[in-house]
């Protein structure tokens, strides 16, 4: 049959899973933390029907008749821009101010690795996400602190009643790694390392390339829905356009049926 | 059989041919870098046609053996057939992104890229990755080649900075250039998939003079969909017609077959 029906069946297909990427981004429009992802596209092996070169009397085939097969994904990147600051009056809401991410410990014992900064307390006292995976290194509040801080190289500060000054009572560390768009989302603001990632390089914020923190904030979504609405936009009419040369294929193949009456 | 039925099928092949290659094109409208195909058709060889003819004379009411004569009559063209699909090396809409790592390019140039096997390979897809070893490598994880002749390197902390000549630095600390290459014969490159060229040979390849780099940025697709859908419809009308064409002699055939051919009723 037709290539075409082949290769804009590719396209709708890469279409769709363009529109399923713009959508998971604008669901996590206000989560906390959350990285957009982006769909990026390569196009298939190109069918050579005639090679360049080739000898054709004295001369030879200047260009060469190739036929191109379509498109597939090529990746779907985890865009890491910085997303807008709110104010918050939990001090434990933490945004990191440029690169890096808090290291969280899973049930199983593994690392996790988030930018989402909305941590709680636990009936310990210790420090712990939304689900309630312990920060790493662990930081445990004393029952009777008040006032608790958390400066921007990550010290953790408390006001313990009956003493003058702050104590100190943990150090948050950020962790980089050589290539974050490498790491897998794993649901609930997580990544985890790949091989693709690199290891993971911890530093104290502010160091080695790390951001600083901001204790009272927290950082939103980096998704932009104007940016979102406009590739959507793109999205449905490149399926559309699509669409169309399937159509143009169908109809031509009923025209050649029909020469046989 | 009748010549003119080949002929219409030839020209109904290469409406098919043209409608796959805008299928192509629309189906790579969103990918980054991507030239659109041309699909260029000529004329296939005419032949020229005579007419044999033996003359009989008579000498005194009596036949003589013929001399046989050709005569031309005129030439016959027999359909058409592709000649070419150069891709439209036409400079594409470049959007913002905001990226550190996504450069696009403004001119004639291509980055220069190595495959896994090794193999030198040509892109305009700037969308750049840094892999786990720090290495600049496309989506695929295609090194990106430096004018240095390495693969570039991009050390693990500070701010990237790609200036409009591709130099790399890192802090204000210059790393390497992105070899950015022009081609004299652009015909020479082949598209290979995943975004590459192929530099086929002869293609004049030389550091770029007329390209700027343009970092934050991704160069889009150059398909047209306006283009396309126009085009969609005059091959399809195109096809279209030479199924007429072809109908109208089956129906010649027929009427001499079934009419003409009639025998005693």
């Amino acid at each position: 049959m037709m290539r075409a029906l082949y290769s804009a069946a590719t396209g709708m297909i890469a279409q769709q899973y363009n529109i399923d990427t713009i959508s998971n981004n604008l669901a996590n429009v206000n989560t906390t933390g959350f990285r957009k992802n982006e769909a990026r596209f390569q196009d298939l092996i190109y069918q050579n029907l005639r090679a360049p070169g080739t000898p054709v009397g004295p001369s030879v085939v200047p260009v060469g008749q190739d036929v191109g097969l379509g498109v597939k994904v090529g990746a779907s990147e985890k865009i890491f821009t910085q997303g807008v600051m709110t104010q918050s009056s939990n001090p434990l809401d933490i945004a990191i101010q440029g690169d890096g991410f808090f290291q969280v410990t899973l049930p199983d014992g593994t690392a996790a690795y988030t930018r989402d900064g909305s941590f709680k307390r636990d009936a310990n006292g210790s420090v712990v996400t939304a689900d309630g995976y312990f920060l790493n290194p662990q930081i445990t509040i004393p029952a009777n602190a008040t006032q608790v801080q958390v400066g921007t190289d990550g010290t953790v500060t408390v006001q313990i009643p009956g003493q003058q000054a702050p104590q100190q009572i943990g150090q948050i560390n950020l962790v980089r790694f050589v290539n974050a768009a490498g790491l897998a989302p794993k649901g609930q603001n997580l990544l985890v390392q790949t091989g693709a990632s690199g290891a993971p390089i911890v530093a104290q914020p502010g160091l080695n390339g790390t951001g600083t923190l901001q204790g009272g904030y927290l950082e939103q979504s980096n998704v932009a829905v104007v940016e979102e609405i406009v590739n959507m936009i793109t999205a449905q009419r490149s399926y559309e356009a699509n669409s169309k040369s399937i159509q143009t294929a169908d109809e031509m193949l009923q025209t050649a049926v029909a020469l046989k009456r | 059989m009748v010549r003119g039925m080949y002929s219409a099928t030839s020209g109904a092949l290469v409406a098919q041919a043209a409608v796959d290659t805008i299928a192509n094109n629309l189906a790579n409208v969103n990918t980054t870098g991507f030239k659109r195909t041309l699909l260029q058709v000529q004329s296939q060889p005419e032949s020229q046609l005579y007419r044999f003819q033996v003359d009989p004379g008579q000498v005194n009411g009596k036949r003589l053996s013929g001399v046989p004569t050709q005569q031309a009559i005129g030439a016959l063209g027999s359909g058409s057939q592709v000649y070419d699909t150069p891709a439209v090396y036409e400079q594409g809409a470049i959007a913002s992104t905001g990226n550190d790592l996504d450069v696009a390019l403004s001119g004639p140039g291509f980055f220069a890229i190595q495959t896994g096997a090794g193999q030198l390979r040509y892109t305009r897809d700037g969308a750049f990755l840094r892999d786990q070893n720090g290495y600049l490598t496309a989506q695929n994880g295609d090194r990106v080649m430096g004018t240095s002749g390495n693969a570039i390197v991009i050390p693990n902390q500070g701010q990237v900075q790609i200036g409009r000549d591709g130099t790399v630095s890192v802090s204000g600390q210059t790393i390497d250039k992105l070899a950015v290459v022009e081609f004299a014969n652009t015909s020479a490159l082949r598209p290979e998939g995943s975004n590459r060229f192929v530099d086929t040979g002869n293609s004049g390849a030389a550091a770029a003079t007329n390209t700027s780099t343009l970092q934050g940025s991704v160069e889009k697709s150059n398909a047209d969909v306006v283009r396309s859908m126009v085009d969609l419809i005059s091959n399809e009308r195109w096809f279209d017609a030479n199924q007429k064409s072809i109908q109208t002699q089956d129906d010649a055939v027929a009427q001499a077959i079934q009419t003409v051919g009639r025998s005693n009723q």
